[in-house]
């Protein structure tokens, strides 16, 4: 099973190599990489129908729990072969439809690696491999969207989608860790096992958000969706293969395949069947105002995908069933009427559904598939259309709660959609052909053969609805741990509810076909909505982030070092005086401190003049002259309290600083006082803060009990073992002689990076004006 | 004490002695073949990077100065890499602009010297020896920042840094003297046992982990990054936000672990606190940068933050994924920062627009960018995404839910700047794009190892698992 | 004495985080000489300070006879005076280059961020 999914990655790397090979006649062959992983996978038919889940585990991290794991159930099943079967006639297609392009290796390249990506979404067990493919998929979606990369919409709409769909796969990251560390296991199928204890969690809701997040996002849900439309400026077989069939049904499969891990309780199944419905609706109305072939498919697409998520929350064993029918309905209809859009497309140079009409003259091929599709589309008999709608029916009128609700929406759906079908599969093959399209050529036997062969399929599977029961329909729904051994799918039911609901979807359908004709002034009028819009307040948020970010950069990175200081410092200040003032309460202890003599009295006072001196005078020469007074009364210092080489290293250190600083500094200008008043108080005000509360720390130390016990033990064994009297000296030259060594590096590095400065020559034709 | 001992500082020994060949070789080499100094300085580090994969056995020294085990050992190794590939990257930067200046070697000498610090400095027993390591890895990176001083930029982010760099030790320092003060001690092994979360030690600790806020930019001491990367010569900023980061949080890590591990109830609040600003404000200071070098800065800020999420934990897995993370990161961040690099040698050009349609005129080098931008953001299958990924589990298992959730927030927050430049690459088109070029030999070669890490070591497991055994070490 | 000494160590860092915030650089350079020398006193301070015993064995003896001043907090303090002086030294040494290149002691020049580039 890894090498199933691993070929697509391969052929990509193949093509990388190789692709030259591929871009002309011989482009055609790289379908039969398709092709094979699709009859591999049929040939699990009769294992999977009689039950069976088929498993492989691959060990990858262990010491994580994280593995490879594949499962291949009857869910994962149906996603496999519609993604290698559409894939295939996809990769056929496009050989023609891209013929001679540039880059055409290219693009299989990217389209093998979406396909190997969404193999692996579907067949994973384990949560973070899953969470890798989808990743994958908006990666190698990216690319092909963006593929006509000349024209500015289709990489802004490129963006976008990634954009939305990798948000959707960190939220898909989030739920993923969250179950991970709530199950204590990132496989699906151990987590079954648990479905009591992981609604009962205290982040059940949390999880499935977070599930939610990426599915409603990958399938494009309301206030998600505005990704879909955009990303169809990408090449036809992209949007047939990625925006109708398999990678925004990733969304739906993500939702099945937690159905029974999380599914079945009322936050669920509420939040599925309103999301699932104001999609459906939303964007049905949508297609009403489109005149672009494409838009119009794109928002029925979206509608279908909110039928689906809409199935899915009402978590019946007859909304399964429903759901499982209509992905393949959807999938053998859309995908037809996306590769006939391609070929009007191609072959009249428009898409405009306002001008197209009576291609069927020119092209009757691909108006026989335009025209069963949409007749599957539509519902109508024998079609597997019909089917699925009857199902859909079946399982609203059958749902609980505001049955009423449910049932007028998901009619009024299938009206509007009934319409969308007809306007993409039959207007433009219908009616007089316009003087201007009577040139318009056949396109090549690759280009129709695939999307008749989907739509004769879609009327073959109506007809004979066993083809599809228990190798595909049934398996889906044992998937979904519901008892499936009662199915039984017919195309006659019955003359019962859900048949007269079918009539009357048919029968308002077809009026409205017949009455409402798409036209631009209806698409002007649902522009003036624009605004509103999920898009463009998400556009505006964006805005704001960004205005906000730059506002935020300017105040704070504003590279004044002392503004970094002052924020640094207020910073500590407030740190280390909510501790200290929080907690502790200063005792002296006057016993225990030394006298002090008028010497060291005298000597204080010179220094803090000295300090004070530094800081205020206006000279420079005098301002470090006070700062070598400072240095010496530290040095008198270290002499009084029984330091005396500490004194001697202060003493030599303090005077060549001194003296390097009047060497190197005399030459710089006068020593101005640059800052105003209001910031020299602002930063004493500051300082002394800081200063202060150096000198209660330093108080509070004192107060804790001494402990020395390293002190002891350098001072005892000073002359026993190193044979010094110094212990200073002897710390440094022998019990810690490494240090001293790597002290001594940093001085030498600091004199060669000395010596660099003073030896490089400033030109002057390198100093900026 | 053994001769044979002082082979556990075989990595510091070695490096020494080459910086010392360089110091000698500058004097022989006449004046007109300079730049053959840049091939012994590049064949030299190689055999040493080679060299220290060879096993070294667990032990210290000078009575518990300096210490080593496996794991300190493996780090080592991964720095010297890191290293390895920042001298092949800079090396036609050198050749063509430094050798000029005759300051060829003293680069390597300084870069060498640095590194020494960073051994010594994770090598370290005591707070004494960590001390001068901290100094010895700084100051010659300030000179090294400085090395175009010419340029205005240059200097001015040599200043940033060594004005910056003085400010945090000498915080440093006055948190190691306080923990000295209460502990009564400056080595690691004794201040564990005598260490209690009073006041004082917690404000010691504070001051000691400001330091190195510094130097890991955490925020709120991050502010001199993004004007010292933008200055300072490309090599100088990669070097910062590579190795000098990752040795920094490595230290520091092992020192929250072992010796600061009574403390953790004080720092568990703190890094959460500035985990979360670190990332936002990376972030959102990202999201505006014009100039590579300046966004590269504010994203390795917010990689930073991430890297906390490890560092919160105080577990074995926590020490592992930050370990693999570090690895990863070096990997990702040189190959971002060997694009820009090769780009500004060849053109001058370092802003975001210039590389509008890069991927039509360099396609190799435009998608050596993006895989490092990905693993840099974390998109899988790039190894980024596992270092990341790893991270968020360590945290996620002590119970950090809102703590990953936030971060992985970011991750997509940071997407979206990450996506910037991938447009600029890919997507726009320029009247005056990047011409064609090709990278000479050492250029190439830095660029293919970086790449080659962040395909392979996401997706070679053995490594994480190895990592997590090593990291008992340090763990009990 | 040891009031004093937290005075005097309070005194010199506030004065030196003050010189810090100046713009002058040589003003900065300044402020962090004042800083260290602050720090070295507060780990003298913090070792204890003891008077008339410096750590030195006498003349006559193998080990110390009576109280002795801490040594510790000495080695470490003369380690980083030495090592503030490498840092200082080339901190100066720049600011004079860097002066050369720039034409200013302002640190406010120097703030090259987005603005211009």
């Amino acid at each position: 099973m890894l090498t199933a999914i691993l070929l697509g990655f391969l052929f990509a790397l193949f093509l990388v190599f190789a692709g030259k090979f591929f871009k002309g006649k011989l482009a055609v062959v790289s379908s039969i990489i398709p092709l094979s992983l699709f009859i591999y996978f049929a040939s699990f038919i009769p294992r999977i129908s009689s039950g069976e889940v088929i498993r492989r585990t691959y060990e990858w991290v262990p010491s994580f729990g994280v593995n490879l794991g594949f499962s291949l159930d009857g869910l994962s099943l149906l996603f496999s072969l519609m993604i290698t079967g559409i894939g295939f006639l996809v990769y056929v297609y496009t050989s023609t439809y891209l013929k001679n392009h540039q880059y055409l290796d290219r693009f299989y390249a990217y389209l093998s690696v979406f396909m190997g990506a969404m193999l692996g979404l579907v067949l994973s067990d384990n949560i973070i491999s899953m969470f890798v493919f989808w990743e994958l998929t908006s990666i190698s979606s990216f690319f092909l969207i963006g593929f006509n990369n000349t024209s500015e919409a289709s990489r802004k709409s490129a963006l976008t989608a990634l954009g939305i769909t990798g948000f959707g796969g960190f939220s898909l990251l989030a739920g993923a860790l969250l179950l991970g560390s709530m199950a204590g296991t990132y496989s699906i199928t151990e987590m079954l096992s648990m479905k009591e204890a992981l609604a009962g969690h205290e982040f059940y809701i949390l999880a499935v958000i977070f599930i939610f997040g990426a599915a409603f996002t990958k399938s494009a849900q309301f206030p998600f969706h505005f990704w879909l439309p955009g990303a169809m400026k990408a090449p036809t077989p992209v949007s047939t293969y990625l925006h109708s069939a398999t990678m925004v049904k990733a969304g739906v499969y993500l939702l099945m395949r937690f159905t029974p891990v999380l599914g079945d309780t009322n936050f669920w199944n509420t939040t599925l069947i309103s999301v699932g419905a104001i999609t459906m609706l939303y964007s049905a109305v949508h297609t009403l105002f489109r005149t672009d072939l494409k838009g119009v498919l794109a928002y029925s697409t979206i509608s279908a995908l909110g039928i689906l998520v809409f199935l899915i929350g009402l978590g019946s064993q007859g909304a399964f069933l429903a759901a499982a029918v209509f992905i393949i309905v959807h999938a053998l209809y859309k995908a037809t009427l996306f590769l006939v859009t391609g070929v009007i497309d191609l072959q009249s140079g428009t898409r405009n559904v306002t001008v197209l009409a009576g291609l069927r003259k020119v092209m009757m091929p691909v108006a026989v598939a335009g025209i069963l599709a949409a007749i599957s589309s539509a519902g109508i008999p024998p079609s597997i259309g019909f089917l699925g709608k009857e199902l859909t029916y079946e399982a609203s009128t059958h749902s609980t709660g505001l049955v009423i609700v449910i049932v007028a929406a998901i009619v009024l759906t299938k009206i509007l959609l009934l319409y969308a079908g007809f306007v993409a599969g039959i207007k433009p093959f219908t009616g007089k052909l316009p003087e201007k399209f009577s040139e318009v050529k056949m396109p090549g036997p690759l280009m129709w053969v695939p999307p008749l062969l989907l739509a004769i399929l879609g009327i073959v599977f109506g007809i004979f609805p066993a083809l599809i029961e228990s190798s595909l329909v049934k398996p889906v729904v044992t998937a979904l741990s519901k008892d499936a051994s009662d199915i039984h799918l017919a195309l006659w039911h019955g003359f019962n509810t859900v048949l007269i609901l079918s009539i009357i979807t048919i029968v308002v359908g077809i009026l409205l076909y017949l009455f409402l004709k798409p036209s631009e002034k209806l698409e002007n009028r649902i522009g003036k909505l624009e605004p509103v819009s999920p898009e463009s307040i998400l556009k505006k948020l964006t805005y704001f982030f960004a205005v906000f970010s730059k506002f935020w950069t300017n105040v704070f990175q504003n590279g004044y070092l002392r503004n970094y200081v002052t924020t640094i410092v207020l910073f500590l200040v407030i740190l280390v005086g909510y501790i200290f003032i929080g907690n502790s309460r200063l005792v002296i202890d006057h016993t225990q401190l030394s006298q002090i003599t008028a010497y060291e009295l005298a000597v204080t006072i010179i220094l803090i003049g000295g300090v004070f001196y530094t800081v205020f005078t206006r000279s420079r020469i005098g301002a470090v002259a006070a700062m070598g007074v400072v240095g010496l009364a530290i040095c008198l210092l270290f002499v009084f309290y029984s330091a005396p080489d500490l004194a001697m290293t202060q003493f030599s250190i303090d005077t060549l600083t001194v003296i390097l600083f009047v060497l190197v500094l005399y030459r710089l200008p006068k020593y101005l006082v640059l800052s105003d008043y209001k910031m020299r108080i602002r930063d004493g005000i500051l300082s002394l803060t800081f200063g202060g509360l150096i000198s209660l720390l330093a108080l509070q130390v004192l107060a804790e009990p001494v402990n020395s016990d390293i002190g002891d033990f350098y001072a005892k064994n000073a002359y026993l073992m190193a044979h010094g009297k110094n212990v200073v000296n002897v710390i440094l030259v022998d019990f810690r002689g490494t240090d001293t060594l790597i002290e001594i590096s940093v001085l030498a590095i600091a004199a060669i990076g000395v010596y660099g400065l003073l030896k490089l020559r400033v030109k002057s034709s390198d100093r900026p004006n | 004490m053994e001769l044979s001992s002082f082979f556990l500082m075989r990595h510091e020994m070695a490096l020494l002695a080459i910086a010392l060949i360089l110091i000698i070789a500058e004097i022989f080499i006449p004046k007109q073949k300079k730049s053959s100094a840049v091939h012994l300085a590049i064949f030299l580090f190689g055999i040493h990077t080679a060299l220290g994969f060879f096993p070294l056995e667990e032990n210290s020294l000078f009575g518990g100065m300096f210490r080593t085990n496996s794991l300190i050992h493996f780090f080592k190794n991964v720095l010297n890499i890191g290293v390895f590939i920042l001298l092949l990257q800079s090396a036609d930067w050198i050749q063509e602009k430094i050798v000029k200046l005759n300051r060829g070697t003293e680069f390597f000498i300084l870069l060498f010297f640095s590194l020494l610090g960073m051994y010594f400095m994770i090598s370290a027993g005591d707070f004494l020896m960590f001390y001068v390591g901290l100094e010895l890895s700084t100051i010659p990176v300030a000179a090294l920042a400085a090395f175009e001083l010419m340029k205005r930029r240059s200097s001015e982010a040599g200043i940033k840094l060594i004005l910056s760099a003085a400010l945090a030790s000498g915080v440093s320092l006055f948190g190691i003297s306080m923990l000295y003060a209460t502990s009564g001690s400056i080595y690691f092994d004794d201040i564990l046992v005598a260490i209690s979360p009073n006041n004082l030690t917690i404000l010691g600790f504070i001051l000691f982990f400001a330091g190195m806020a510094f130097k890991i930019s955490l925020v709120p001491f991050h502010f001199w990054t993004a004007d010292v990367y933008e200055g300072a010569p490309i090599s100088v900023a990669s070097y910062l936000s590579v190795i000098s980061k990752g040795a920094a949080v490595f230290i520091l890590m092992i020192l929250m672990f072992t010796v600061l591990k009574p403390l953790m109830e004080v720092w568990e609040n703190m890094i959460y606190v500035v985990a979360l600003a670190t990332m936002f404000v990376g972030n959102l200071f990202a999201l505006r940068q014009q100039n590579m070098k300046r966004f590269l800065a504010f994203s390795s800020i917010a990689q930073a933050g991430f890297i906390l999420l490890g560092l919160i934990t105080g577990t074995q897995l926590g020490t592992a994924s930050v370990v693999y993370f570090v690895m990863i990161y070096i990997f990702s961040n040189l190959a971002a920062f060997g694009v820009v690099q090769a780009i500004s040698l060849k053109t001058g050009k370092e802003n975001i627009d210039d590389y509008n349609g890069l991927y039509r005129t360099n396609p190799r080098l435009s998608l050596i960018m993006l895989l490092a931008l990905f693993s840099l953001a974390g998109i899988p299958p790039v190894a980024g995404f596992f270092g990341k990924f790893f991270l968020y589990t360590a945290a996620a298992r002590e119970g950090y839910y809102l703590l990953v959730f936030l971060a992985v927030v970011n991750v997509t927050i940071s997407l979206y700047y990450y996506l910037l430049v991938v447009r600029a690459m890919f997507l726009r088109q320029s009247e005056n794009p990047i011409p064609f070029f090709n990278n000479k030999l050492y250029m190439r070669l830095g660029l293919g190892i970086t790449v080659i890490g962040i395909l392979v070591l996401g997706i070679y497991s053995p490594l994480y698992d190895y990592i997590y055994e090593l990291s008992a070490a340090f763990n009990h | 004495m040891e009031i004093l000494f937290a005075i005097i160590i309070g005194v010199l860092y506030a004065a030196g985080i003050y010189m810090i915030l100046r713009r002058s650089l040589v003003k900065l350079i300044i402020g962090i000489i004042l800083l260290g020398n602050g720090a070295n006193l507060l780990i003298f301070l913090l070792g204890r300070i003891s008077e008339g015993a410096p750590p030195i064995i006498p003349e006559e003896s193998k080990v110390f006879l009576e109280a002795y001043a801490d040594p510790v907090p000495q080695a470490l303090i003369l380690t980083a005076i030495v090592i503030s002086f490498g840092l200082q030294s080339f901190a100066i040494i720049l600011v004079k280059r860097a002066h050369k290149v720039v034409k200013t002691d302002d640190l406010d020049e120097m703030n090259a961020t987005d603005e211009d580039s």
